[in-house]
């Protein structure tokens, strides 16, 4: 019984470096030698997936960059995954950000999907980053009213000499507005949904997901949630990347915290009835 | 280097956070810079006056630098913050009020779909009991409190999803930055890190150890 008691003691006071180390080992090993663990498509991508797929080529979609570098190992592989698609799709692909971090990501995702930017033969015709647009949720706003409310795009070109950029007039004319973010959805759905009728998808941060569904699907037609939902888009597209590689360390570390969540418990009824 | 505050505190974590947040904010304040240039700035020059309307109206608010003008600090900022809340409140009544009240009236019984009248009932009488939970001007009793329960629970199991949703969050994050490492060249300079971190520990105990020394001979 005192064995059990210490034993008890020593659970209840575990340091919280040992927690550390072991979920580290756990997220690190599988990333090593993955195992290979079947990944399930959710609703929310399929969702998203099939919207993208219905669309006719050459149709306008805006990517609207509203991330930080703090989320990117979550929203940037969804962001890579569906490019890609969009790419294929032939669709016209028009970058936004309203967060400063944006375009350096919306940079990249061209660059990985496209093989290059601002050089690409397609640059400003099937595709355009547009850079960062100073405001929050002001910008937001001039820019559904009007899309080329800016003078140069990220490089530095001017907005009259880009070709993709000369139909637009308002938000209307985006077939999906694709919201990569780690912060809300609700101001594009205020901004751009709402006013002007265009379909909204989310390529969210999972922490934001439970604040997504209660637009889905009336308002946000799809989202991803975090890594898991970029990891089911790049089996969707066929692409398979880091999202999908991550996803026997994110099943190994929820296993593990299960396992210490169950004894938590265990130990705290242990304790009480012991008092009682 | 960042990931060593798990340890403990040190130099190293904090050297990487000054750098973390030096290199966030001079990146942002540039880019915010260059979208003034482009997009006031230059059209300003190239005979469009009307832009110096705003762009004076911006620079009023270095006035919160000074004691005496400060209340000229306030223009803009009363600016700013009406024309943020009109932007947002019109719009948020219907987006997050109207809209959801609306979504929320749903038949409880839809014939051969016990599955959805079950998800409706889930919602409509999850909505009620919850709201029913934060009203606090009668006492919760009889089959009120049936209600406030039933609230509770759906309360309860919203905050347990958003938590697991926030620890997968957490975890992909770790996954991004562990997979970011297998990559040349940042694995070559984890030794590097592993050094500083080293030295930064034993120079903190190092320093703890005199200070401590130093009080007892005292």
């Amino acid at each position: 019984m005192t064995a059990k008691k210490g034993w008890m003691q020593k659970l209840a006071t575990i340091d919280p470096r040992v927690i550390f180390l072991l979920l580290f080992i756990c997220v690190g090993a599988p990333l090593l030698s993955p195992v290979g663990l079947p990944v399930g498509i959710s609703p929310g991508t399929s969702g998203m997936y099939k919207f993208i797929e219905g669309l006719p080529s050459g149709n306008f979609v805006l990517s609207a960059f509203d991330m930080s570098a703090a989320v990117a190992p979550e929203c940037y592989p969804q962001v890579a995954a569906f490019t890609a698609h969009l790419k294929n799709k032939n669709l016209k692909i028009v970058e936004v950000a309203f967060d400063s971090a944006g375009p350096m990501f919306a940079d990249q995702a061209l660059r990985d999907v496209f093989g290059a930017s601002k050089d690409h033969p397609l640059y400003g015709k099937n595709f355009v980053n547009l850079g960062y647009i100073a405001g929050g949720e002001a910008a937001m706003r001039s820019y559904a009213a009007n899309p080329k409310m800016i003078q140069k795009d990220f490089y530095g070109k001017d907005i009259k000499d880009l070709e993709i950029m000369q139909p637009l007039s308002s938000a209307k004319d985006f077939r999906l507005v694709i919201v990569i973010t780690g912060s809300q959805v609700d101001n594009f759905v205020r901004q751009f949904g709402d006013p002007y009728g265009v379909p909204i998808a989310g390529a969210v941060t999972a922490v934001l997901v439970t604040r997504v569904m209660p637009y889905y699907p009336a308002k946000v037609i799809g989202y991803l949630n975090g890594l898991r939902g970029a990891a089911e888009y790049e089996l969707l597209v066929k692409r398979p990347g880091i999202a999908l590689a991550g996803m026997d360390a994110q099943s190994a570390a929820h296993l593990l915290v299960i396992i210490f969540i169950i004894i938590g418990n265990v130990g705290y009824m242990v304790r009480k009835s012991r008092r009682s | 280097m960042a990931y060593s505050f798990l340890y403990k505190e040190n130099r190293a974590y904090r050297i990487a956070e000054h750098i973390y947040l030096g290199a966030g904010t001079g990146y942002g304040a540039i880019l915010s810079a260059k979208y003034v240039y482009d997009n006031a700035w230059t059209p300003l020059v190239k005979g469009n006056t009307l832009w110096a309307i705003p762009l004076l109206a911006s620079l009023l608010l270095y006035f919160y630098f000074s004691k005496k003008h400060f209340w000229i600090y306030r223009i803009p900022t009363a600016a700013i913050i009406g024309i943020g809340t009109g932007i947002v409140v019109a719009a948020d009544f219907r987006t997050r009020l109207t809209e959801q009240i609306s979504a929320t009236l749903l038949p409880l019984f839809i014939a051969n779909d016990p599955y959805k009248s079950l998800n409706n009932i889930i919602i409509v009488f999850g909505v009620i009991g919850s709201l029913i939970f934060f009203y606090f001007s009668r006492e919760h009793r009889g089959p009120v409190k049936g209600m406030v329960n039933f609230g509770k629970y759906i309360l309860m199991i919203t905050f347990g999803a958003a938590f697991g949703q926030t620890f997968m969050a957490r975890i992909s994050l770790i996954i991004g930055r562990i997979q970011s490492l297998y990559l040349w060249p940042a694995w070559i300079l984890l030794p590097s890190a592993a050094v500083l971190v080293g030295v930064a520990i034993s120079w903190d105990r190092l320093r703890q150890k005199k200070a401590k020394s130093a009080t007892e001979k005292k």
